[in-house]
């Protein structure tokens, strides 16, 4: 095989080198519109209008996120998307942890329950929207936070998956626990969560990704502006004729830059969890 | 919030209560004192960009201006998007106590009954009368005789024109067309430019400059008791065949946005005054302004919103919401409102002020509106109440025409028998 | 009788059914109410007339009626299957392309993972926006890149104004630009589960890298292009938030997509039976289609 050589000892092939070119180009594909969302947001009011584009401003314009950030009320869109997104995801490694416990056992009509779980993802939750609308204006739910986290604090997702790293833990753990009277919930709380951790992350991960960037939710639930979150504020950002691009763009980079930071810090972890589990629309 | 309402209504009710004892005998009406408890009011708005700004601007000054009331000034979106988060605060019985919408979406909330009538706020309080406001602009708001809004953005359709391709094109800045055939003429000449170059732009998707243009080939757009559309008439039909023709010769662009008008790559382009300031603020080129040309006749809609007070809303509320109201109806709101944003002021006192004058004098650019109130016309459906369907079906009829290149009189022909089919409903 | 009389064995499972019935119920209760109740309550809706200010009035296949005669109910649902017939088959041949590659690489193998995946933690809102903006017919990156390539304007460089496929197009390149970076890892997943030593005796018999392939990886990478392909199906079916920033459905309904229809009719028009016939309508297309997914697993997936 034909090498270009590094060094005697290590010999690269050429199509590695040609693969990586490829995925250098994909990447830069891939990151080019993040790069135009930041330098955008960067430029002057009359620069953003000019043709051909420039990728560079000018002058950096940093008071377009000042102007940006004072438009709306963006410090409660953020405290509300964290609370939308953090109590939706103790809920689902809770419960989806104490339901897939009870899975894992045997009780009369557990197989038929079960499919009834998973059934739901079947429902597409776009098909259950004006039924949904019209149940949480039924309960006053609407313009609460109620309304945005309790119908995310189980999924069946969570269920499904938990049940699944449940299973490959050896029966032997569960009857030794009995034989040292250990109780049920002793037993779950105490060596099978802990047992599954990378399970239990994966499923915050889904829930944290989902619960930040959810729009259509959130656009419906809510018509008060104190109930906003970020999404829903950045979409009502723009208008047709009065588009401010360069505020807009300033609002998409400072509510991705949340998630893209926290991602930073867990990507293996979660790119883990994709892997290994990845089933999820 | 809630408690804090309720307790108003109770304070509402022991004092109307009290008041008619004492007014036994005498008139029914109970003499109105005004409120000294403070309160905070809810107010939404539907307009971004600069008149977003100078919003919230008269909000603050409003919130400062006294320390009773505070108002709440929260952006709804556009128009449409406004529209619909009120309607599913109406359904879900918790809507604001003040919003700005256009006006013409607000069928539905006047013919139901969900806004407060300002009859007796103008008839109780003194500071304020009808005459203070632009006539043509009051009357709008009116329906079965009473007043529903008070108009706060008002705007017709102005052309806008650079004179930097005027003059590389050998035309005088200083004589833009004045009628649809010199317009026509003019692209022409603009596009000869460049390929990248065009005359006009047709502007997509807001409906009602659409709408004028069929006013100002002669015709109607809706019958006069909103029965049935009139797209299928000649001058309906002539009006978008000259555009699909200026289209596909190569001479206008048809685009919604802003990018296009900003671009500079474009000679002519007809959009709303209030986009005037937002203009001027982003364009690198030499931007003239002038009145809408004719055809048959002049003449063009009157765009834009009023401020609405809802009627579910406690008298305190109200109350503080005529305050508010009359606020930013005032004559040194108004002006401030046209001086930064372009919208036509509705206050008399602002339009007969010396500062009016002088912006005038400043920039001539910010009166080729108020030049165009003569032959101004409310737009045809404001009392309609599916105007939000029936003209997204014109819309998507244009669209269908121009871009896809369809038979005018044939897509307009489908369009008003869906248009109608749904008026039908609502006879 | 009480309690403490039964016999330890009856006690013991009354005391696991007990523990079972807390377990499930929080989770039984969010998910009965939120996707069976309220399918069953969109199915109620879709034979009734409603625009939630007006009482509900019964008017039985009415709706359906109206769907299937509807041209703007049919063009939501081509205008769907368009989407999802280039969405499919393109997300995930992009999807194995990467996943493959990541597969081939050792160093920097996590640098390149995480760049590719970063559209797919960014939200479709912001996503959207962004692309408007470089889509842009008149001060677009695009057109500028393919103006500079030699190419000339034509009807569909006007991108998200052009209602002949141009639209289409653009809101196709941002679903498709969000989702390869997951189906790529899923992929590389998948191919990591394939032993080695398969390739190790290919070599011996001498099979060159497109028989391999063909003979060893596309078999056994079955079960994952299956999932990828049922998933990606899923989020193409559903897609809305992209067209909803970008388009708004238009021009002339070129990319209103079903779930925009359904959308549009409840909260636009506040038909609310309209738009639940509708919903239902979708659940009975997707159902559809996973049947016969279904069916060609059986049929062509290889499980090792």
């Amino acid at each position: 095989m034909k090498t270009i050589g590094l060094s005697p000892r290590k010999k690269i092939p050429v199509y590695i080198l040609f693969i990586y070119i490829v995925l250098v180009a994909l990447v830069v594909l891939t990151n080019y519109p993040f790069l135009w969302m930041i330098t955008t947001s960067l430029k002057s009011r009359s620069e953003v209008f000019v043709f051909p584009p420039k990728l560079l401003p000018e002058a950096l314009v940093w008071s377009n996120y000042s102007e940006a950030w004072n438009m709306s009320a963006w410090p409660r869109y953020f405290t509300n998307t964290l609370i939308t997104t953090i109590i939706p995801t103790i809920g689902q490694m809770l419960f989806g942890s104490l339901a897939a416990y009870a899975f894992t056992r045997k009780f009369k009509g557990s197989k038929f329950l079960f499919t009834l779980f998973l059934g739901t993802m079947m429902i597409p939750s776009q098909a259950t929207l004006v039924p949904n609308y019209v149940i949480l204006r039924n309960l006053g739910w609407i313009n609460t936070f109620k309304g945005l986290t309790v119908p995310f604090i189980s999924s069946s997702f969570a269920v499904f998956l938990l049940r699944q790293y449940f299973l490959t833990i050896p029966k032997d753990y569960e009857d030794a626990a009995v034989i040292d009277g250990c109780g049920p919930f002793h037993f779950l709380f105490r060596i099978l969560i802990p047992l599954s951790k990378p399970a239990l992350v994966t499923v915050a991960l889904f829930s944290i990704m989902e619960r930040w960037n959810d729009f259509i939710w959130a656009l419906i639930m809510t018509t008060k502006d104190n109930m906003r979150t970020v999404q829903v504020g950045m979409a009502v950002f723009q208008s047709e004729s009065g588009t401010e691009w360069t505020l807009m763009m300033a609002a998409a980079t400072f509510i991705s830059l949340p998630v893209i930071i926290f991602f930073l810090f867990v990507q293996d972890k979660f790119i883990e969890g994709v892997m290994t589990t990845g089933i999820k629309a | 919030m809630k408690q804090l309402k309720k307790f108003m209504l109770i304070v509402c009710i022991v004092c109307s209560m009290t008041g008619m004892l004492f007014a036994q005998g005498q008139k029914a009406e109970p003499e109105y004192v005004a409120s000294t408890e403070p309160i905070t009011i809810e107010f939404w708005y539907s307009i971004g960009g600069n008149p977003q700004k100078a919003t919230k601007a008269l909000v603050e000054k409003f919130n400062a201006s006294q320390s009773r009331i505070t108002v709440e000034a929260v952006y709804g979106g556009s128009y449409e998007d406004t529209t619909k988060k009120l309607l599913a605060s109406v359904v879900a019985g918790d809507t604001p106590v003040v919003a700005h919408m256009a006006m013409a979406y607000t069928a539905q909330f006047v013919v139901d009954g969900y806004f407060e009538s300002l009859n007796k706020y103008f008839a109780r309080d003194k500071q304020v009368s009808e005459a203070d406001f632009v006539k043509g602009l009051l009357e709008l708001n009116r329906f079965k005789g009473e007043l529903y809004g008070l108009p706060f953005n008002c705007s017709n359709p102005i052309m806008f024109y650079n004179k930097d391709l005027f003059r590389a094109a050998g035309l005088d800045p200083e004589k833009p067309p004045v009628t649809w055939d010199e317009l026509y003429e003019y692209a022409k000449k603009i596009k000869a430019l460049g390929p990248d170059i065009y005359g006009f732009n047709i502007e997509r998707g807001s409906g009602w400059i659409s709408q004028g243009y069929t006013w100002q080939f002669g015709g109607e757009w809706i019958a006069q008791d909103n029965s049935s559309v009139k797209w299928t008439d000649a001058p309906a039909v002539e009006a978008l065949q000259f555009m699909q023709k200026m289209f596909n010769e190569g001479l206008a662009v048809y685009m919604g946005g802003n990018t296009m008008d900003f671009s500079g790559k474009v000679g002519m382009t007809i959009r709303s005054t209030a986009t005037l300031t937002d203009t001027i603020q982003s364009v690198k080129y030499d931007l003239g302004v002038a009145a809408i040309p004719g055809k048959v006749k002049k003449q063009v809609p009157i765009g834009g919103g009023s401020l609405y007070v809802f009627q579910n809303a406690s008298q305190a509320e109200k109350d503080a919401a005529w305050e508010f109201l009359k606020f930013m109806g005032s004559a040194e709101s108004q002006m401030y409102w046209a001086a930064t944003t372009g919208y036509q002021a509705s206050s008399v006192g602002a339009l007969n002020s010396a500062e009016m004058q002088a912006l005038w004098a400043k920039d001539p650019r910010f009166k080729t509106t108020y030049d165009q109130i003569s032959y101004a016309v409310v737009e045809d459906q404001t009392r309609l109440i599916p105007f939000n369907e029936v003209r997204s079906i014109f819309n998507e009829a244009w669209d269908a025409t121009i871009l896809k290149n369809g038979n005018a009189a044939e897509t307009l022909k489908a369009a008003q028998d869906r248009a109608n089919k749904i008026l039908a409903q609502y006879k | 009788m009480n309690f403490r009389d039964l016999s330890p064995k009856r006690k013991k499972k009354i005391h696991d059914h007990l523990v079972v019935g807390v377990c499930l119920a929080p989770s039984a209760l969010v998910v009965m109410v939120f996707t069976y109740m309220a399918f069953i309550y969109c199915i109620y809706l879709s034979f009734n007339n409603w625009n939630m200010l007006s009482r509900i009035r019964w008017i039985g296949l009415q709706n359906y009626v109206t769907a299937f005669t509807s041209p703007e109910f049919y063009n939501s649902l081509k205008v769907t299957f368009q989407y999802v017939l280039v969405a499919v088959p393109s997300c995930v041949l992009i999807g194995l392309m990467i996943g493959m590659l990541l597969n081939w690489i050792t160093f920097a193998k996590g640098f390149f993972r995480l760049m590719l995946f970063l559209p797919v933690i960014t939200s479709m809102v912001v996503a959207a926006v962004i692309w408007k903006w470089l889509f842009d017919p008149n001060v677009g990156f695009i057109n500028h890149i393919l103006f500079s390539l030699g190419f000339q304007p034509s009807h569909w460089t006007r991108w998200t104004q052009d209602p002949n496929g141009g639209a289409l197009a653009a809101v196709l390149v941002v679903g498709i630009w969000k989702r390869v970076g997951y189906n790529g890892v899923l992929f590389l997943a998948g191919l990591k589960s394939i032993s080695v030593s398969y390739y190790e005796a290919a070599t011996i018999d001498g099979a060159n890298a497109w028989q391999k392939f063909r003979l060893i990886t596309l078999p056994l990478l079955s079960p994952t292009t299956f999932i990828v392909t049922m998933l990606q199906f899923f989020s193409a079916f559903k897609v809305i938030e992209s067209v909803m920033v970008m388009t708004k459905g238009g021009p002339a309904k070129s990319t209103e997509v079903l779930v925009l229809y359904l959308y549009n009719n409840a909260f636009s028009f506040l038909k609310m039976g309209y738009a639940s016939a509708v919903s239902v309508v979708l659940f009975a297309v997707i159902m559809f289609f996973t049947l016969i997914q279904m069916r060609l697993e059986k049929r062509y997936v290889h499980y090792q």
